[in-house]
């Protein structure tokens, strides 16, 4: 049963996770944590003229959910617009991860959602959604 | 004791028990399950004689206040105190955050308040607002390497200008148990209010306020058998009759002016409002299911449980316990961490094979950021556990591991 949730690909991204650095230089950087359990995402992003983002990473500790979704997330956003990766909800996330999630589990999986909304620091007043 | 008998006595573990696998609950400290006489106490009120307990001319309204104050009292032997001393409040943080109110007349900028790091959120957080509002001096009392408190360390820090001293009786993120007569005889020292969080020593171990010497105490009912809702908030007589409530409203007041207004007798004028009637009750029935067994007998029978589980994990590979290793020092919880393992995953894992733990901060930041960690699994034991569930709990952490380094 637990395979529903923990698949392979999740334990993958989750033991080996994509961009997970500190960009150097980010346009955008959102942070945000799960109150449940007080995980705190930060999303950086360098994003073009159009609000397309170019490169996505990320930073913070958190559950095989929180750190596979960013991992996922950071990878997909690539070529987005801004907005379009704000507005994602929790059926954008699950069809990401490959798995349906519980109410409670769903706020790590849209942790790093909640980070690119929750913009601390960004170059242009434009990119704020 | 006969554990395996008791559980028979508790509804929820039939049914959420699944084929094959038994609801294993480890999540007492959380809150704890109810007796079927418990459910049936309140239901018995709610269909035969609900009233409300300020008003009742009628049968019914003098039978709810006969059931309400026979509650009140079975709260006050429960803890060696008078009925007068006993105050229904919602609950643990409710009873504290009054309290904190209270006693603001009391404190003065440059006081002292004293909380410790392995505090519930919600006997940290009132004093420091307190403190903030009063301008007085907020300490927050440094712990033990393995995250227990010395009572020493309180010593070496109180001083004149201390004017309460706020602790845990246990800690419900490790089970360490505080010297609770050591700090009350500080506290008497330098002339504080000693404040006890009895939530989780309440439920498992006897508690007498007179032996103690504490001046104010607090905990819930939900954590020892009874409903969510329903809390107590025990004072000494000399200082309830001096202090002035902090709520205010129907059923507290001895005579309303449109000037001012005085108050009714201890405890009456600091329960404003229709209390929690049924919760009451059900608080006097789970009072009277725990002593016809003995809180003496939950204590070991809890300390076995969590001895066993604590003994097994420190000895499994990739397995972290934390909290004082002595099971005399602890009460029926076990803290761990799973080496690359976040604490929500394993109890999600655990949660598939029908057990139930708490993972994360447990409300206690500061004793997180003591031990350097984010969170913790939990599990806590209450009289309804075997030594079956510690097995469970055993294996699937083993199971937990495979998945994640498979």
């Amino acid at each position: 049963m637990e395979d529903e949730l923990y698949k392979e690909n999740v334990l993958h991204h989750y033991r080996n996770p994509r961009n997970k650095y500190a960009l150097a230089g980010a346009d955008i950087v959102g942070k945000d944590t799960n109150a449940l359990c007080g995980d705190e995402i930060t999303i950086y992003a360098h994003v073009n003229g159009d609000k397309v983002i170019t490169t996505m990473s990320f930073m913070g500790d958190g559950c095989a959910i929180s750190q596979a979704a960013s991992s996922l997330l950071t990878e997909y956003a690539t070529g987005k617009r801004m907005e379009e990766i704000q507005k994602m909800t929790q059926k954008d996330m699950e069809r990401l991860l490959g798995i349906s999630l519980s109410m409670v589990r769903a706020r790590c999986a849209l942790l790093p959602i909640q980070a690119f909304q929750h913009i601390i620091m960004h170059t242009h007043r434009e990119y704020h959604a | 004791m006969n554990e395996t008998e008791i559980k028979k006595d508790f509804p929820i573990f039939k049914a959420q028990s699944r084929d094959g696998a038994p609801f294993t609950f480890l999540d007492s400290a959380a809150t704890s399950q109810m007796p079927q006489v418990v459910i049936d106490s309140m239901l018995e009120f709610y269909s035969t004689y609900k009233a409300n307990v300020h008003s009742g001319i009628y049968s019914i309204g003098v039978r709810a206040v006969e059931a309400y104050e026979g509650a009140r009292r079975k709260v006050a032997m429960f803890l060696g105190a008078h009925s007068n001393e006993v105050i229904f409040t919602s609950g643990t943080t409710a009873s504290l955050n009054m309290l904190a109110r209270m006693l603001e007349v009391r404190i003065s900028a440059g006081d002292e308040i004293m909380v410790s790091a392995m505090e519930h959120h919600s006997n940290f957080i009132p004093w420091q607002e307190l403190a903030k509002r009063t301008g007085a001096v907020f300490t927050v009392l440094p712990l033990e390497k393995d995250g227990t408190l010395s009572a020493g360390t309180i010593r070496a820090m109180a001083g004149p200008r201390t004017k309460i001293i706020a602790v845990t009786h246990v800690s419900h993120a490790t089970g360490s148990v505080n010297d609770v007569r050591e700090i009350s005889s500080i506290a008497r020292g330098v002339g504080a209010f000693f404040v006890l969080d009895a939530a989780q020593s309440a439920p498992h171990m006897p508690i007498d306020v007179q032996k103690i010497d504490c001046d104010f105490l607090a905990f819930s009912g939900q954590k020892m058998l009874g409903p969510t809702g329903i809390g107590i908030l025990y004072g000494k007589e000399k200082h309830l009759r001096e202090i002035a409530p902090a709520v205010f409203g129907g059923g507290m007041i001895r005579e309303v002016r449109t000037d001012s207004s005085t108050w009714a007798d201890m405890p009456q004028k600091f329960e404003a409002g229709t209390p929690h009637v049924a919760g009451a009750i059900g608080l006097g029935a789970a009072i009277s299911y725990i002593e016809v067994i003995g809180r003496a007998e939950l204590m070991a029978h809890e300390r076995n449980l969590a001895d066993m589980a604590r003994c097994a994990l420190t000895n499994m590979p990739g397995i972290h316990v934390y909290g004082p290793h002595n099971e005399h020092e602890t009460a029926g919880i076990v803290s761990f961490t799973v080496e690359g393992m976040h604490a929500h995953d394993v109890a999600e894992i655990l949660s598939r094979e029908n057990i139930a733990v708490r993972a994360g901060h447990h409300c206690a930041l500061p004793l997180m950021n003591h031990f350097g960690i984010s969170g913790t699994i939990r599990a806590s034991f209450y009289l309804y556990n075997t030594e079956k569930d510690v097995e469970r709990l055993l294996t699937g952490v083993k199971k937990a591991q495979g998945i994640f380094h498979a």
